[in-house]
């Protein structure tokens, strides 16, 4: 994978993923997760402190393998940073000074409990997450997975149209409108309401078009795996495409390009 | 009528398709939305299927694909098509709406998607693929996202997405209704060619002029059943309306409604949208914006509502700058693309009254005002119906009535026309001219499609390129 | 004459419409989740269009498993966009959307009355703050601290998830007069 090595301070929000390179980035998105587990678990049953010692260390080592700066550890621990807080305050009120040490050992292990996980997000795209789960989950289930990711931006545009047409109808949407929870019925009835219309639509229609294309026509499917540079097609050339012995398809792109 | 419309000379071998007597109807309505539909079309032949909206033009192609469910149908429908393999689908059908019919998020994996679910292998799907993309015109588009593609390029991947079943029979159902004119005119050639190529085309459509070259022979649906077959294109389908005389200019003549001076807005990953647009309109006027899908023609309305801040320029509206939305309520009626999808209430006349509710208007004004424009909308008969359960005319004119209840100064209309069919159109055009008669409203409409009524705008301008010019009525 | 029945069943439970719906109101969970915040910096208030479109979810496919099925394909989601941690993430979203399946399995009117509604959706909320303190107290935190922070955010949770709640009759009201979709208990 050649993806830059890291150049600047990139982190807009906690847990974002940052393209570069590093040693967790080359891993597989399974691995990281049995390591996630594994840490997390640790995190759970530590109860030493030389044991929660070496857990740190090894946790952050495991941060820094993946070429993530003291800027992004920040990010990343920033709320849990405010739960420990509260937590130590919690043992100082109930225990006195005594509180002081077991409400550092349990603000410790709550921080290296979600660390790992914060490692898997910031190093693992979307594309290696998808893949590592269509080996895992059953292709009806990740079939309705891609789809609902694939229609977030066309529900956030049909929000944002939504909304705006509503806006100039009178209904109070805007977020400071809707600090005041006498506004959150404007919030359902004209927002939510007609996107769950359109969703219910749009249902219909995907379905329709699966179904028009042969999803669920047999038991099995086969799986096209994308190459980045696909080859040209063997077929191209000779006498037809492929089942078309017509030809018509390699004469269809032959003859496409004065078009 | 039931008489059987064939292809020419079509003998058995040679048809792909032969319907006979068919009917439907829809679970739970009491007429049939089919009747009595008989026709064959002939291997290699481009149909077209047209009629009013409402016709049954959508469900013929549903039927004859098998993607209806619950019903009842009689009748028969035998399609000769070759399947050569197993792997093939003899049958294949275009939806109107690309978006909704896309369900992968890159091009190479929607136009596999059906080669996947055949059982294909994966060696010959990439294959398919290409040849799909080229015949399109997206080689090269493999592995783009679907959101980054324009509109005329979601319809081509679309249609690259039916045509890797190696199918023989295309339907293809209002495959141009969401493109401007230059991408319906590339469309067609790229029909053309399908044609020439040797598959079947069967197409349901409003707009006939641009398929002039492309179809053999057109079908008229009318209330579920075939009235008439042409070899030209029947009278009264989308042409324009007689040429009526244009109002006098003077008539329109009222104070400044809109006033832009150098207006310019930019997005960051586009660029300028807007460059230094100039614009003076009268109370009163009647305006036309024509520009192809991306000119930025949502964007001005946009602005004009108040929904986007310029990055330069002065916007008044009454003389009144930097408008805001919550501030425009009941003065600007917006109506935006698919106007359906702000339809939230259980009855009409509470959708209609929405904004006259929240203007605070008192329960008289708002029944007056309601009625009123009721019956300028031509729906007072439907003012207790579910807004939801009407056809899509109805609701459009739902929808509209709703915009102009509070009888506002500035109705703003975003390609108002999609879906619609002419006489739906031309019925529009009449709301509007006379409310601005009766009213005094300035009504502009942007559109990527010329009006049915040349003579309806007071004003035509155009947008291209972000840059405004006014064309001569 | 030939009357064609409902084909193409994603399970047997679902048919592929109504599994793509389910899947549309596990978007609407992440997309609201992450853009329709209300600014008011306080626990619990996503709790509000979770447990909005979970009942909408259960009253658009009245069929048991609907919930949670919205839930699982939430918490996939999420970590696929990584916006929640690997192993917590499936915790949080499917613990109240299995409450959801057996308070209705219970009570299966619960959708039809504001109040029974809004008690469902406090509860589902609610169950969600014993997520983050099962973890708290394997790792020994005092009972004490657990069950104060527990109970400050069981009641953040369950305010807003009722609130989400109470909505739920009167859309679907809406839906059903609209005929988009079956009156109760006709699927």
């Amino acid at each position: 994978m050649n993806l830059p090595l890291r150049q600047k301070r990139s982190s807009d929000y906690a847990c974002q993923y940052l393209t570069h390179d590093s040693p967790l980035h080359r891993l597989g998105a399974g691995w990281k997760i049995a390591a996630t587990t594994l840490l997390s678990a640790c995190a759970v049953g530590v109860r030493t402190p030389e044991a929660l010692t070496l857990l740190v260390l090894v946790t952050l080592g495991y941060y820094a393998l993946a070429r993530l700066t003291l800027y992004d550890l920040w990010r990343d621990l920033r709320l849990v940073v405010w739960q420990s807080a509260l937590i130590i305050a919690a043992y100082l009120a109930l225990r006195g000074a005594k509180g002081l040490m077991p409400g550092l050992r349990t603000s410790v292990q709550i921080m290296v409990f979600y660390l790992p996980g914060a490692v898997f997000l910031r190093t693992t795209s979307t594309r290696d997450v998808m893949a590592g789960l269509r080996r895992i989950v059953p292709y009806r289930l990740s079939f309705l997975l891609t789809t609902s990711i694939r229609f977030i931006p066309f529900f956030l545009r049909e929000m944002d149209e939504i909304t705006t047409a509503q806006r100039l109808r009178g209904a109070r949407l805007l977020p400071r409108q809707q600090l005041d929870p006498r506004n959150w019925p404007d919030l359902f009835h004209c927002l939510l309401l007609p996107l769950m219309v359109r969703a219910l639509k749009t249902a219909e229609a995907v379905s329709r078009s699966a179904e028009a294309r042969g999803f669920g026509l047999h038991r099995e499917r086969t799986y096209y795996a994308p190459q980045p540079e696909s080859p040209p097609s063997p077929m191209a050339a000779g006498a037809g495409g492929m089942g078309d012995p017509a030809g018509r398809l390699t004469k269809r792109r032959e003859l496409y390009d004065d078009l | 009528m039931t008489a059987a419309f064939c292809g020419a000379d079509a003998g058995r071998e040679d048809r792909a398709l032969a319907i006979s007597e068919l009917g439907y109807r829809y679970p739970g309505t009491a007429d049939p939305a089919l009747s009595g539909i008989s026709f064959s079309v002939a291997r290699g032949e481009c149909v077209c299927i047209t009629g009013n909206s409402g016709c049954g033009k959508s469900t013929l192609l549903m039927l004859i694909k098998d993607v209806l469910h619950g019903g009842t149908r009689s009748g028969s429908i035998e399609v000769s098509a070759v399947s050569r393999h197993f792997s093939d689908l003899a049958v294949a059908i275009l939806f109107q709406d690309p978006e909704s019919q896309i369900v992968c998020s890159t091009v190479a994996e929607e136009v596999a998607f059906g080669p996947e679910n055949l059982c294909v292998s994966p060696g010959e799907i990439g294959a398919r693929i290409e040849d799909a993309l080229a015949a399109v015109g997206l080689a090269g588009y493999a592995s783009r996202s679907v959101d980054r593609l324009s509109a005329g390029e979601k319809q081509r991947l679309a249609l690259a997405s039916v045509l890797s079943l190696n199918p023989s029979l295309l339907l293809l159902d209002e495959p141009t209704s969401q493109l401007d004119a230059h991408q319906k005119a590339e469309f067609c050639r790229l029909l053309d060619r399908l044609k020439r190529f040797g598959y079947t085309i069967i197409l349901a459509e409003h707009d006939l002029a641009p398929l002039a070259q492309v179809v053999d022979r057109y079908l008229v649906l009318d209330r579920g059943r075939l009235v008439e077959e042409a070899i030209q294109a029947p009278a009264g389908s989308l042409s324009p309306v007689p040429d009526r005389a244009r109002r006098a200019v003077g008539n329109a003549a009222g104070p400044t409604a809109v006033s832009i001076s150098g207006l310019r807005l930019r997005y960051p990953e586009v660029g300028e949208v807007l460059k230094g647009i100039d614009l003076q309109i009268r109370q009163g006027e009647r305006i036309h914006l024509i520009g192809r899908n991306g000119a930025g023609k949502s964007t001005l309305l946009r602005c004009l509502s108040g929904l986007e801040r310029s990055g330069s320029g002065k916007l008044e509206l009454h003389g009144v700058g930097a408008p805001r939305p919550e501030k425009l309520a009941g003065k600007v009626g917006v109506l935006f693309q698919n106007p359906v999808r702000q339809l939230f209430c259980e009855t009409v006349a509470e959708e209609v009254s929405f904004t006259l509710r929240r203007m605070g208007l008192s329960s008289p004004e708002i029944r007056q005002l309601t009625a009123r424009v009721l019956d300028d909308c031509n729906i007072a008969h439907l003012a207790e119906r579910a807004p939801l359960t009407l056809s899509f005319g109805e609701q459009h004119r739902v929808a509209l009535a709703a915009a102009l209840a509070p009888r506002p100064y500035l109705l703003l209309l975003d390609e108002p026309f999609s879906g619609l069919d002419l006489p739906q159109r031309t019925a529009l055009l009449e709301t509007l001219r006379l409310l601005s008669e009766q009213s005094g409203t300035t009504v502009l409409i942007a559109s990527h499609d010329e009006l049915p009524d040349r003579a309806w705008p007071d004003r035509k301008l155009t947008l291209e390129r972000g840059i405004l010019h006014e064309l001569a009525p | 004459m030939t009357t064609f029945k409902e084909k193409m069943r994603l399970w047997p439970q679902f048919t592929l419409r109504e599994a793509l719906l389910i899947g549309f109101c596990a978007t609407f969970v992440i997309i609201t989740r992450a853009g329709l915040r209300l600014h008011l910096h306080l626990p619990g208030h996503v709790m509000l269009f979770t447990m909005f479109f979970y009942l909408l979810a259960r009253g658009c496919v009245p069929k048991i498993g609907s919930a949670a099925l919205v839930g699982l394909l939430a918490s996939l989601a999420s970590l696929v966009l990584g916006m929640g941690m690997p192993g917590m993430v499936f915790v949080k979203y499917l613990l109240p959307a299995l409450v959801i399946e057996a308070a209705l399995l219970l009570f299966p009117s619960s959708l039809e009355g504001m109040l029974a509604c809004a008690a469902v959706g406090l509860i589902a909320a609610t169950s969600r703050a014993l997520v983050s303190s099962g973890v708290e107290w394997l790792m020994g935190l005092e009972e004490e601290i657990i069950l104060s922070k527990a109970l400050f955010i069981a009641v953040a949770n369950g305010i807003f998830g009722g609130l989400g709640a109470l909505a739920v009759p009167s859309v679907l009201r809406v839906l059903r007069k609209n005929g988009l979709i079956e009156s109760t208990g006709k699927r």
